[in-house]
């Protein structure tokens, strides 16, 4: 741990061929949080994600993760969960958690080998030859079992049904690093509610809102959920669903 | 300090730590690929260079099986072979495009390494896979002439180490088309890794643009080496020195030359392949 806040952004700028995803994002975030990246689809949140964890870079603006630019010491602090399956053809699960022993010195494998046994995934299976949903489970299992600095969870409950969402949520809060900052990025407010400390709307590649979770339902006296759709519901009336 | 090993520091810098992991990785996955190709090389070898001709050897000239014995064989080590080549190449370029730009990228670009890191470890084991099928391809081949010309090979490998003993150039020469064979692999890997990175920058139709761009990376080198070529012999010439060169020196200081050419060009092809997934990664 190097400075108080695990994620600093001044006046982020993205565009991909023209078009600007990001338009000028300020956000800070201090440690021990789980944070709630709530928008629509196409408004930003990947992206957002996406530069936060160094898979992109920035046209305009500084990011700092730890108090450093994006690089490898920011990489080996962030555990990162993408809405893809990421894992090459022959790997079993055994083989991406020694992967993951060898490159994150946070990776806890007994930990991993617990999470593994309660869900029931034989670490001798291939990956290639599991369902959707026990992949993202072997994904996510990757993911909590390291003791990160920050976690940027992409998506994680979105194609899931919702008895599996309560179960994947649980599981993150069960296993992150309290020290550390948990982002989730989703449209499902509704499900994830209960379990965020501070909430940041983004719409249109703007943050139209950053506050705690406490300090809206004190203001506003509403769920977080409603204040969501109140936010956004002049917002769709289309789009492209274009989600980067 | 020579300059060579400046630019050899240079560019190994930032790259031994982790690197030796990455290729770990990646050599893994290949020989998963292609390391039942290489068993059926030398097993195929085996059986047409030496099985066969001693069982055909005892049936009848006329013989049906014997007929079947001389040609199934043979055909199944052809196909074998052409098998080994052909997959050798697929997985230089798909463990490149899938492992970097497709949807494993998002678990390799996040681990903690440098961009460079990652394409020296792909560029390593694409060498190091494709090294060792084009070592497999010889020896498959010296195992079938070998048996029945086994006294021809004997006397190339003699003559060839009476060469080396007696003529201090042609040790020199030899080396030099060793690391002659070496550039031109990687650079052949290179332009394969540059091109898919110039490909990717377009988005949806990332594999006409990557064909696009190595055609273009092809031509532009032809031309080139082919200019580098003009311009050394016109040099050699303008100087007078071609009477008075020893042909054995000039072909020493043309193959330094071109390795030289080589070298310039793999550090130019990995320092854009490099700037362009650091900088202007798509993943989709």
């Amino acid at each position: 741990m190097k400075v108080d806040k695990v994620v600093e952004c001044r006046s982020l700028y993205k565009s991909y061929s023209g078009k600007e995803a990001l338009k000028g994002i300020d956000l800070s975030l201090g440690r021990g949080k789980i944070v709630g990246l709530l928008g629509p689809n196409g408004s930003g949140k990947t992206t957002l994600i996406k530069i936060l964890n160094g898979l992109l870079t920035p046209t305009a603006g500084e990011v700092l993760i730890d108090g450093e630019k994006p690089g490898v010491y920011t990489k080996s602090v962030i555990s990162y969960l993408p809405d893809k399956t990421y894992f090459a053809d022959w790997m079993k699960v055994e083989d991406a958690l020694d992967m993951f022993q060898d490159f994150y010195k946070d990776f806890d494998r007994n930990k991993a080998n617990n999470m593994c046994s309660s869900m029931n995934i034989d670490p001798k299976v291939k990956i290639k030859t599991m369902s959707k949903g026990t992949k993202e489970k072997v994904q996510l299992i990757l993911t909590m079992a390291r003791k990160a600095q920050l976690y940027l969870l992409d998506e994680p409950i979105a194609g899931v049904d919702p008895a599996a969402r309560d179960f994947i949520l649980s599981t993150i809060i069960n296993n992150y690093n309290e020290e550390g900052t948990v982002v989730i990025s989703t449209h499902l407010i509704s499900d994830i509610e209960r379990v965020l400390d501070e909430v940041v709307f983004i719409k249109d590649g703007e943050i139209v809102r950053h506050s705690t979770v406490d300090e809206i339902k004190a203001e506003e006296g509403k769920s977080i959920d409603d204040v969501f759709r109140d936010t956004f519901k002049m917002v769709f009336t289309g789009g492209n669903g274009n989600d980067r | 300090m020579m300059f060579s090993e400046i630019l050899l520091k240079w560019y190994l810098q930032g790259v031994m730590e982790m690197t030796g992991k990455l290729i770990k990785y990646e050599l893994k996955s290949a020989i998963r690929q292609i390391g039942i190709v290489w068993v059926a090389l030398i097993v195929m070898s085996v059986i047409v260079g030496f099985l066969k001709p001693s069982i055909t050897g005892m049936l009848p000239n006329e013989n049906i099986v014997r007929m079947i014995l001389d040609v199934v064989p043979s055909v199944v080590f052809f196909g074998v072979f052409v098998a080994s080549i052909v997959i050798t190449i697929i997985i230089v370029v798909m463990r490149f495009y899938k492992g970097l730009l497709g949807d494993e990228g998002y678990l390799m670009h996040t681990l903690p390494v440098t961009a460079r890191q990652l394409v020296v470890s792909k560029g390593l084991a694409a060498a190091l896979v494709s090294a060792i099928s084009i070592i497999l391809a010889t020896v498959s081949i010296c195992l079938i002439l070998g048996v029945s010309n086994f006294s021809m090979i004997a006397e190339f490998i003699k003559e060839f180490f009476q060469l080396m003993r007696e003529n201090g150039w042609a040790v020199i020469i030899l080396l030099e088309f060793i690391v002659l064979g070496i550039t031109s692999m990687m650079c052949n890997i290179y332009r394969v890794y540059t091109s898919m990175s110039i490909g990717q920058l377009s988005g949806k139709h990332r594999v006409l643009a990557s064909l696009g761009a190595y055609m273009g990376i092809y031509a532009i080198t032809s031309v080139i080496y082919i200019k580098l070529l003009n311009a050394g012999t016109d040099l050699f010439v303008s100087m007078g020195n071609l009477e008075t060169l020893e042909a054995v020196d000039a072909a020493k200081i043309a193959l330094l030359i071109t390795i030289a050419c080589q070298v310039v060009e793999l550090l130019i092809l990995h320092f854009t392949t490099e700037t362009l997934l650091k900088k202007k990664l798509n993943l989709l």
